[in-house]
C-alpha cells in the first residue's frame, strides 16, 4: 500500500525554498552566496580540470593532420610579429623623445591578471563563466576579460574570490565596435548569438567592411577599453531597404575550452 | 539509501555539470545532469525527497550560475512535483519510454523557459541554431537518464520493490 505524500511537510519546504529565492533575488544572501561559491570554487575548478584534460585528451588524437597545418602557420606568423615588434621597438623610442619634448603625460598600460576557469554556467543558452579570482585580487565589475589576444567576455559579478564573466557569446552581450582595417573605421554594435556567433549591425550603409577586417573594441562608454580584438568579419548582408548593413565576425577562441583568462584591471 | 546520500549525489551532478561537461560535450552540448538527478528521483523515490533534491539542486545551480535566482529552483522542484503527480496518477513511468518522455518534455520545457526569458530581455536569437541545441540536448539527456537510471537501480537507489526492475533486466 502507497504512503500517502506528506503535504505539510512538502508545502513546509516549497515556502522554505521560496523564502530563499526572494532573498536571493533581493541580494540578502549574498554573503552567503560568496561564502557557497568560495567552497564550490575547489570543487568545480577540481572538475573542471579532469574535464578539461580528458577533453583535450580525446580531441587532440583526431586533430594530429590539423595541428601540424596550424604549426606551419603559427611559425610563419611568429616571424611576422617578430618583425612587427622591431618595428614597434623603433616607434616607442620615437614616442618617448615626442613626449619628452611636448611635455605630454605617458597613457599608463592595464595591468593583467591571471585567472583559471573554473566553471561553466549550466545551461547551453547563456554563455557564461566562473574564474578564480574575485574583489580580493582587484577585479571589479565591468572590466574586460581576454583570451589569447581576444576579447572573452566582461566580468558581470564578483564575489571574494570568484568572479562571472558575461561571454561575447551570449546573446544578451553588446559592445560598441570599430573596423579597425577600413580607412573610414566604420562602427557598430557587436552581440553575441545563440550557437556561440557574433554579429556586428548598426554599420552604416555607406561604410563599407570587406571580409577578413579585424573589429575591435571602440571605447566607447569608457568601461571597455579601446583596441581589444573581438573577431574577424566572415560575411557581410547589405541590403538596399536598410539602413544599416550586418556583418558577421569569427573569433579564434573556442570558448567551450577556455582554460585561462586574463582580466583587464585597471592600473 | 540515506538521504544524505542522495543530497551528496545532488552536490555532485552540479559540480560535474558546471565542471566536467562544460568541457566534455556531446553533440556540442552541456547535458542538464541535475534536471535528470531530479527526474530519477521522482520516479525511484518518494515525493518528499524527490522535492528536496530538486530544491537543493535548484538552489546550487542559482548559487553557482549567479543568473536569474530563483528559476532553477522553481523549474525543478515544479519539475519534480508534475513527475510525482504523474507517477501518482498511475501512469506507469517505470519504463524505459517513459522516463524518455518525461525527460524529453522537461528539457524541452526548461529550455524554452529560457528562450522566453532571453527574448524579454532582448537577446538576439535565431530559431534555427537554437532549435538544433534543443534538439541535440534532448537526445544527450535522454540517453543519459537511461544509463544513470540503470547504475541507480543496481546500486539500490529505487523504493522498496523498485530494485526488483534491475533483476527483471538482467534476468
Amino acid at each position: 500500500m502507497r504512503r500517502r505524500p506528506r503535504q505539510p511537510r512538502l508545502l513546509v519546504m516549497v515556502a522554505i525554498a521560496g523564502f530563499i529565492v526572494v532573498a536571493l533575488t533581493f541580494g540578502w544572501l549574498r554573503p552567503v552566496q560568496s561564502v557557497i561559491a568560495g567552497v564550490f570554487a575547489p570543487l568545480t575548478g577540481a572538475a573542471s580540470g579532469a574535464g578539461s584534460s580528458t577533453s583535450g585528451l580525446f580531441s587532440v588524437v583526431g586533430e594530429i593532420a590539423t595541428l601540424q597545418k596550424q604549426n606551419q602557420e603559427l611559425r610563419s606568423e611568429n616571424a611576422d610579429l617578430r618583425q612587427r615588434l622591431s618595428d614597434d621597438a623603433e616607434l616607442r623610442a620615437q614616442n618617448e623623445s615626442l613626449r619628452k619634448q611636448l611635455n605630454v603625460a605617458e597613457i599608463q598600460p592595464n595591468r593583467l591578471v591571471g585567472a583559471q576557469v573554473i566553471g561553466y554556467q549550466p545551461d547551453n543558452l547563456r554563455q557564461f563563466i566562473t574564474i578564480n579570482r574575485g574583489s580580493k585580487d582587484g577585479i571589479q565589475q565591468g572590466m574586460a576579460v581576454v583570451s589569447e589576444g581576444s576579447l572573452v567576455g566582461t566580468v558581470s559579478e564578483v564575489s571574494g574570490s570568484t568572479s562571472k564573466i558575461f561571454l561575447v557569446t551570449d546573446p544578451n552581450f553588446r559592445v560598441a565596435a570599430i573596423d579597425q582595417d577600413q580607412e573610414a573605421r566604420p562602427d557598430g554594435t557587436v552581440r553575441g548569438q545563440i550557437g556561440g556567433g557574433l554579429i556586428m549591425e548598426k554599420i552604416a550603409q555607406n561604410q563599407p567592411v570587406k571580409v577578413g577586417d579585424t573589429v575591435v573594441t571602440s571605447g566607447l562608454g569608457g568601461q571597455m577599453p579601446k583596441g581589444i580584438v573581438i573577431g574577424r568579419v566572415a560575411a557581410v548582408s547589405t541590403s538596399d531597404n536598410a539602413v544599416f548593413q550586418t556583418a558577421q565576425l569569427s573569433t579564434s577562441l573556442t570558448f567551450s575550452r577556455l582554460e585561462l583568462v586574463y582580466v583587464v584591471a585597471r592600473p | 539509501m540515506m538521504t544524505a546520500a542522495r543530497l551528496a549525489l545532488v552536490v555532485l551532478a552540479v559540480a560535474l555539470q558546471v565542471g566536467v561537461f562544460g568541457y566534455i560535450r556531446p553533440l556540442g552540448v552541456m547535458p542538464n545532469l541535475v534536471l535528470i538527478v531530479v527526474i530519477l528521483a521522482s520516479l525511484l523515490t518518494t515525493a518528499t525527497r524527490a522535492v528536496l533534491l530538486a530544491i537543493v539542486g535548484g538552489l546550487l545551480l542559482d548559487i553557482v550560475s549567479g543568473t536569474d535566482p530563483g528559476l532553477r529552483t522553481a523549474f525543478l522542484t515544479l519539475a519534480a512535483l508534475a513527475a510525482v503527480a504523474v507517477r501518482q496518477a498511475g501512469v506507469d513511468l517505470d519504463s524505459g519510454s517513459g522516463l524518455a518522455s518525461i525527460v524529453a518534455l522537461a528539457t524541452v520545457t526548461w529550455n524554452l523557459v529560457l528562450l522566453a526569458e532571453l527574448s524579454a530581455a532582448g537577446g538576439a536569437i535565431a530559431a534555427g541554431p537554437a532549435a538544433g541545441i534543443i534538439l541535440r540536448e534532448v537526445v544527450v539527456n535522454v540517453v543519459l537518464a537511461a544509463l544513470l537510471r540503470l547504475v541507480l537501480l543496481r546500486f539500490g537507489f529505487g523504493l522498496p520493490g523498485r530494485e526488483t526492475t534491475w533483476r527483471r533486466l538482467v534476468s
